[in-house]
């Protein structure tokens, strides 16, 4: 089915997700039980537009479905793709995908630093963890959705979102998804890849 | 109508569900791990610089100058007042950005659940110590000592600060220790037996050399800024000798290249000695009054030795040999650099007496721009203090225990009473540079617990139950010498850890506090402490009055980096030796104490056998130090795969071509790789370089036996490790 961009992200929804991935990302569904996994698709498909996609739909259903072993083996996984200690199958750092050396910590890193602070905020103890980390992007985007006081919020999102996230945030799923070896981590990807399509396709920031 | 339903209410129900749900408060609650409100100091966005010491295991052990904006590293280069290291890094030194901001590089302390699995789960600092602390009085418990603990640590990061490993295992008790070196035992040895130590002139003098013999050294790739020297010698005249069995990099640059057929370089200086007595090149006063058992010698040489017998058993043609003892035996000063290659041989130490006498014998010992120039440690006086606090009231024992770090694997399986059940490996790199790798895992697979601390993945920490993310050189503070150059570099900390990183000294005080946490008492290494508080303490008054700097500050204020005294910078010039007798001994009763001839002789070199008739030599690559470096993807992208090289004739005879894949085979293993023809190397001899690669599940230890050199246990506890005396057989895969 076809679905509109105006019905589907609506602002609650947008904020939403970035809340979920924010806590993804900084590890905080790593200890979820099976239950817990189905109280998360639960709270998901409130949400019934992105769970309308068939994508998003399957990897919905893979979730509620998860074994104990899957359950077991996620954290290596996520660790395998985000963490280490191993080369990283899919870094969550912006600047590793955007320069030519993949380094982190580079002028995209400070760019973000500079969106950060814009808005009065930083990463704590800033400098120990590079501020592109994908957990501190969403958590930014997620924080001016959020302020609407923000003077030029909306296009503060929309440039970010423009400059920053959506110029990695595929790559980083596609590389989850060519390597994952656990289905949540794999679930996990197909939403985020599908969201972020939606938030590309989003032209209406309202 | 869809929209309609997401309603305000929804939304809150939703976001608190999610928050709910994982007991968290809302993302945006200033988290210590998250976004916070701006701090009222902007960061420095100015350009620092900063001095920082190269720590790696090589001659160069720059002095790096490192430029700092935003909090990050933006250059590393050279650092100008060092003068040796003259403003430029090597290869593998430029790639130091990329060692620190490479997103792969080991971040959190993590656990294993299952060695070897690839299954790993973060940990948080407290855990890691408490895991380990545990493990270490619950050992203590059973077996009423520490003993069953061993420690591997080496040559990953030679900044004095990281003795601190040592330190704090020696302040719990007494452990086991890896004990020698895979490096220089049997040249040091020899040296140690002829001088008393191994002491050599500073390479600036090479300069001031009327002739240079670089004897199994390839400095044009493990010395870079030795070249520099070199090439300006050759520029005002001075005759540059390469003796090498490969034709390399070095040999390119040299006046005259010879070939000599491995392990037979004794045999060459010897019929050079002999030559050069008929001759009567050699200094009478000197031998007469500076050395002891010089006639010995010459009733040896006379007996035993002839130029025609050299010839013949190292390949080189007579006249060269002839030709080449005069040059040596006339110009003055004549220096050489004995390579650490060349001893590793099961020969190699008696082999390295011989280039000795060469030297003594002419009088080019103790002279300026002269030497017989192999490794030193006369800048290495530091107080040592992380090692100084002693094991804790009521230890019981005597002393640690060693096993041989050349022989690793199979003496950790053999020690009892108490076994070892416990192993903590820091800059090491054990299962890909020890030989017989097979032999480490099975001695690893006995342990209970294995704790590696390192920069990144490597086959160690593969096989690790916990590992600890150390920091790089820029991240943290230190001290560094050279046992090539005479000069000290400062290492100031440039930036914040990344990460979760600590430096080992760091992590001596983490354990420490939480081992007396669990058991006051259990533990006598500082809980706490400033960096710089530490490195300081390093300087005692012989290093104040050996550099002419009163501590580590105004060493970092004042350019980063000081050269010692000149006093030092000529070995022996004082000709006061430290044998026994005081003088050059040719004829050394310490030798025979450790089982050698008193003399330097000639040791027939290690043969093949039939089955395996092919050696394979396996020197130090361009773009690694062992396992370091050359994993680096900047250093990948110029070469990424090992390979074996080998003389197209013997390419021919076995229908290999290049880039064939070759199974090169011996009795402890085997390795398949591709092949590269090359007239560099001899037509009975591979090469596969040393180090590690990332991406293969071999290295070239695989096939080299645990087979011991002919020296080391005098100077270094352990001998060395014939890594060169290893014999395979190939064929196509």
């Amino acid at each position: 089915m076809t679905i509109t961009q105006e019905t589907v992200m609506k602002p609650e929804e947008r904020s939403f997700y970035y809340q979920l991935f924010c806590h993804y990302y900084r590890g905080d569904l790593l200890q979820l039980t099976r239950k817990q996994w189905k109280q998360v698709v639960q709270i998901i498909k409130e949400y019934q537009y992105t769970s309308l996609l068939d994508e998003v739909a399957q990897s919905l259903q893979v979730l509620e479905e998860v074994t104990e072993r899957n359950i077991q083996t996620f954290e290596y996984d996520y660790n395998r793709l985000f963490v280490g200690p191993n080369k990283l199958l899919a870094s969550p750092f912006e600047s590793s995908y955007r320069n030519y050396e993949g380094n982190v910590l580079q002028q995209e890193t400070l760019n973000v630093r500079n969106f950060y602070r814009y808005v009065g905020l930083q990463v704590a103890n800033e400098g120990q963890i590079p501020d592109d980390h994908i957990q501190f992007e969403l958590e930014f985007i997620l924080h001016v959705l959020s302020q609407p006081t923000i003077e030029d919020h909306r296009q503060i999102y929309k440039m970010f979102l423009e400059k920053h996230l959506l110029q990695w945030g595929f790559k980083h799923c596609e590389l989850i998804l060519q390597n994952s070896q656990n289905p949540i981590t794999h679930a996990m990807a197909v939403i985020l890849k599908e969201f972020l399509q939606l938030e590309g396709g989003n032209k209406d920031v309202s | 109508m869809l929209a309609d339903n997401v309603s305000r209410r929804t939304f809150l129900k939703g976001s608190a569900a999610l928050s709910t749900l994982l007991g968290l408060g809302a993302i945006g609650s200033k988290a210590t791990n998250g976004l916070v409100p701006t701090a009222a100091a902007k960061s420095n966005s100015q350009k620092q610089q900063f001095f920082n010491a190269c720590p790696r295991n090589c001659y160069d052990t720059c002095s790096i100058v490192t430029t700092v904006e935003d909090g990050r590293i933006t250059f590393v280069t050279g650092n100008e007042n060092n003068h040796y290291t003259k403003g430029r890094l090597c290869v593998k030194g430029n790639t130091y950005p990329r060692i620190v901001y490479s997103p792969d590089r080991i971040k959190y302390p993590m656990r294993q659940k299952g060695r070897g699995s690839g299954n790993w789960e973060r940990i948080s600092w407290d855990e890691a110590y408490t895991i380990i602390a545990k493990k270490m009085l619950d050992i203590k418990k059973e077996y009423g000592n520490t003993l069953p603990i061993c420690l591997n640590k080496y040559s990953g990061n030679f900044n004095i600060l990281n003795y601190a490993t040592e330190g704090m295992l020696s302040s719990i008790g007494f452990t086991t220790r890896a004990q020698g070196t895979p490096c220089d035992p049997a040249g040091s040895d020899a040296q140690a037996f002829d001088m008393g130590t191994a002491y050599n002139n500073d390479p600036e003098q090479f300069m001031d050399a009327e002739y240079i013999i670089l004897w199994g050294a390839n400095p044009a790739w493990t010395s870079a800024h030795s070249m520099y020297f070199i090439e300006q010698a050759k520029e005002k005249g001075t005759k540059l000798v390469v003796i090498d069995p490969l034709i390399t990099q070095t040999a390119s640059k040299a006046d005259e290249y010879i070939q000599i057929k491995p392990s037979t370089d004794g045999a060459l200086a010897l019929g050079m000695i002999r030559y050069i007595m008929d001759q009567h090149l050699y200094d009478e006063e000197w031998v007469n009054n500076h050395a002891i058992g010089f006639h010995e010698f010459v009733s040896y040489v006379k007996k035993n030795i002839t130029v025609e017998w050299a010839a013949e058993k190292t390949g080189v043609p007579k006249p060269v040999i002839e030709r080449i003892a005069r040059e040596y035996a006339t110009s003055k000063p004549a220096n050489i650099w004995i390579g650490f290659g060349m001893q590793r041989h099961t020969n190699g130490g008696s082999m390295v007496r011989a280039i000795d006498a060469l030297a003594a014998l002419t009088s080019n010992i103790g002279k300026k721009g002269g030497g017989v120039n192999y490794i030193g440690g006369e800048t290495w006086g530091f107080n040592y203090h992380t090692m100084s606090f002693g094991a804790p009231e009521g230890t019981e024992g005597e002393a640690d225990r060693y096993v041989n770090m050349n022989n690793f694997g199979a003496q950790v399986l053999d020690a009892q009473d108490p076994p070892i059940k416990m192993m903590w490996i820091a800059c090491r790199n054990p299962i890909a540079q020890d030989p017989e790798p097979n032999v480490v895992k099975k001695a690893f697979d006995q342990m209970d617990l294995i704790v590696t601390a390192d920069l990144y993945m490597n086959q160690t920490v593969e096989y690790s139950d916990i590992v600890l993310p150390v920091t790089t050189p820029f991240e943290t503070v230190g001290i560094n010498v050279s046992y090539w150059h005479y000069w000290m570099n400062a290492n100031e900390q440039a930036i914040k850890p990344l990460y979760e990183t600590k430096s080992d000294l760091e992590i001596a005080m983490g354990l420490s506090k939480k081992l007396n946490e669990l058991e006051a008492g259990s533990c006598t290494f500082p809980v706490s402490g400033n960096l710089v508080e530490w490195v300081e303490k390093e300087f005692n008054d012989d290093i104040r009055k050996l550099f002419g700097v009163k501590s580590w500050d105004e060493l970092r204020k004042n350019g980063g980096t000081v050269k010692a005294s000149e006093k030092v910078t000529v070995a022996w010039e004082d000709l006061k030796f430290r044998t026994p007798s005081g003088k050059y001994e040719f004829f050394s009763k310490k030798a025979v104490e450790y089982g050698h001839h008193p003399l330097p002789v000639f040791i027939e070199e290690y043969k093949a056998n039939n089955e395996y008739p092919i050696r394979c030599i396996s020197p130090h690559w361009k773009l690694g130090i062992h396992s370091q470096f050359q994993h680096i993807d900047w250093l990948g992208a110029i070469q990424d795969h090992p390979f074996v090289e080998m003389h197209p004739d013997l390419a021919k005879k076995y229908s290999i071509r290049e880039n064939d894949m070759v199974n090169v085979r011996n009795e402890a293993g085997y390795l398949t790789l591709p092949a590269k023809l090359t007239k560099t190397v001899p037509v009975d001899t591979v090469v596969m370089y040393e180090g590690w690669w990332k991406d293969v599940h071999y290295t070239e230890n695989f096939n080299v036996k645990a087979l011991p050199s002919d020296m080391g246990d005098y100077s270094k506890g352990q001998r060395g490790i014939a890594f060169h005396d290893n014999f395979v057989k190939i064929e196509k895969a």
